[in-house]
């Protein structure tokens, strides 16, 4: 009897200090923060400072891949797996729907809070991210900055680029996908200036098109995606193929650096000025 | 029919004309509506328009390709049933084709291939080497057809664990994927440059099998007996193996694995040539490529804008072929 009595108030005493741990949390700022992928990495790196941040993805460090590379500084690296993550004990997991699902599910299970970024599909979508994840960081103030600095810099790009007529574009990676409709990508061609002929095409978000119809389509610009570039796959054949060494001259293929497009953020407007004063 | 199986040069005049009949629907298919005849004139005048780049650029390459590659896999399926004189034998189903898939496999993703265009075929060749050596030394002559197809299971299961292995290991971050491409074969998106580097190990192992016509009519007497009719039986074997390795290794390294030709065509085209396995190997060449550029026309009827490999076609094809055959020869089995 008396050693069930015991276990009853060990148990009572577990639940006490598990809903004073959670009030903590929802009384202050997260001050452990982990994130699972580059894109939170990012936005978490523009948001809080470094004390606040428990761990990082690795790609954050990539300088080719990531607009905050020189930001990480110290902090520890992960590779989006969820045992990586538990001994840091985050008060606050981050992570994209895309990224790492399985380490999320188990997190979740464990208790850890986790909170899944939206992934947005335009510049508004991305004002709204930006106001949601700073909610959670306890940023706010920063966070209506970041979106009006944003704000300024494509207004500022646009205006420089006024006097320029638009040019017919369209986006064409590895393995012959473009984007058209209904996303980020779209939005930012269009602000920098340019017309999609994907989505002019009726392409819905991502879409593989065969080497035929980007050839009819006779764009003036073709937007290639050489992050990860290698010569010895299959998929850059579509890149490298001599259809489109023909129809495109080098002059007219262009190459926007990965880390301002590799993840929707702040970051877009910076790839807008570089689109629009390229026109 | 009997007019066509009492005169030879009619059949193969025949399967000509419909390979050129094909050859031609298989330019005027495509995912971009253009018109053929603008493109090949301009091609002509040596003006660059949207229609010739289209024509010459992407269609010409991709014809060429099927036609080629069919023609080789038929007529190397001829020349494997009548060395091992098993109706199951294809250079697919005993891994021969996988065999090709990985050393093309090693040479493309690893940067061999930019070293000289020739490396990229004979990493094919190597590998396609390699599968019969391990088949002709697991399978004694005239076994029975159990002990072929397990044996290429087998090797097939090796080659496919390599491929997937290589590609593993190899530089590109898109090259796990692209394992799909070397085990169900496609012809999309080839250039001109893809059939000038097959083009002369598949002549080449076009004219070595045909050399052995005459010593495959010989061997369906036995070996014994092509042996005392003066036939060199070891020189001739290897000049097969020789051949079907030269010609298999270089159309898979540009084109992947593509399975079930060698099987169906020789089958379909054996009562047409008298049973007659000389005759046999150059009308599969043309039914080959029928089959291939036909099947290479539905994949792109059917599939739009994202492709779809050309092995699905012939396997939907050649798979129940294969049980039937399978249901057929049930006699031998025990």
């Amino acid at each position: 009897m008396f050693s069930l009595r015991l276990f009853l108030v060990f148990l009572f005493a577990l639940g006490m200090a598990h809903t004073a741990n959670a009030s903590d949390i929802t009384a202050q700022k997260p001050q452990r923060i982990a994130s699972l992928g580059l894109c939170t990495d990012q936005i978490l790196l523009m948001l809080v400072d470094a004390s606040r941040i428990a761990t990082v993805n690795h790609q954050a460090t990539d300088p080719v891949a990531s607009y905050m590379a020189k930001a990480v500084g110290n902090i520890p690296l992960n590779y989006g797996s969820a045992e990586e993550i538990i001994p840091l004990h985050p008060d606050l997991v981050i992570s994209t729907s895309f990224g790492s699902p399985d380490a999320v599910r188990v997190l979740k299970k464990l208790g850890y809070r986790v909170e899944l970024m939206p992934l947005p599909t335009s510049i508004e979508g991305i004002r709204e991210m930006l106001l949601q994840v700073g909610q959670w960081f306890g940023e706010t103030e920063k966070a209506k900055a970041l979106i009006a600095e944003m704000d300024q810099k494509i207004i500022a790009a646009q205006q420089r680029n006024q006097h320029k007529p638009p040019l017919r574009a369209i986006i064409y990676s590895p393995n012959g996908y473009t984007i058209g409709n209904g996303t980020v990508e779209n939005d930012i061609l269009q602000h920098a200036g340019y017309r999609n002929l994907a989505a002019e095409m009726g392409v819905q978000h991502f879409q593989q098109i065969s080497l035929e119809t980007l050839v009819t389509t006779t764009p003036d610009r073709i937007l290639i995606d050489n992050y990860a570039y290698n010569p010895n796959s299959l998929a850059y054949s579509y890149i490298n193929h001599p259809v489109v060494r023909h129809m495109i001259p080098n002059e007219n293929r262009m190459y926007v650096p990965s880390q301002l497009r590799d993840c929707a953020g702040p970051q877009v407007a910076d790839e807008i000025a570089w689109l629009a004063d390229r026109r | 029919m009997n007019a066509l199986r009492n005169s030879p040069a009619a059949l193969n005049a025949l399967l000509i004309l419909a390979t050129m009949v094909c050859f031609v629907l298989s330019l005027g298919t495509g995912s971009a509506d253009v018109s053929v005849g603008k493109g090949i004139a301009d091609a002509y005048r040596g003006v660059t328009s949207m229609e010739s780049l289209i024509v010459t650029e992407l269609r010409l390459p991709r014809a060429l390709l099927a036609l080629l590659i069919g023609g080789t896999l038929g007529m190397a399926g001829a020349a494997l049933q009548g060395m091992l004189r098993n109706p199951l034998a294809e250079p697919g189903i005993i891994g021969v084709s996988n065999g090709a898939a990985l050393g093309a496999v090693v040479m493309f993703y690893f940067g061999f291939a930019s070293i000289g265009w020739y490396l990229l075929p004979l990493g094919g060749l190597l590998g396609a080497c390699l599968a019969v050596l391990c088949l002709v030394l697991l399978v004694p002559h005239n076994s029975n057809v159990l002990t072929l197809i397990l044996a290429g299971i087998a090797i097939n299961a090796i080659g496919s664990a390599l491929i997937a292995l290589a590609l593993n290991f190899a530089p590109s971050p898109y090259a796990m994927q692209e394992i799909v491409y070397w085990l169900l074969g496609s012809v999309t998106n080839r250039s001109l440059h893809d059939v000038a580097i097959a083009l002369p190990f598949m002549a080449i192992g076009w004219l070595m099998m045909l050399r052995c016509g005459s010593f495959l009519e010989a061997l369906t007497l036995g070996e014994d007996t092509a042996q005392s009719l003066g036939f060199n039986v070891r020189r001739l074997r290897w000049i097969l193996v020789g051949g079907v390795a030269a010609s298999i290794g270089a159309a898979v390294s540009v084109s992947g694995n593509i399975g079930f030709v060698g099987l169906v065509v020789p089958h379909v085209l054996r009562p047409l040539v008298g049973y007659s396995p000389r005759r046999l190997l150059a009308v599969s060449f043309w039914g080959g490529a029928i089959l291939l550029l036909l099947a290479d026309i539905v994949v792109q009827l059917l599939s739009h804008g994202g492709e779809m490999k050309l092995g699905v076609v012939t396997a939907l094809v050649g798979g129940p072929f294969f049980l039937y055959l399978i249901l057929r020869t049930r006699s031998y089995w025990s």
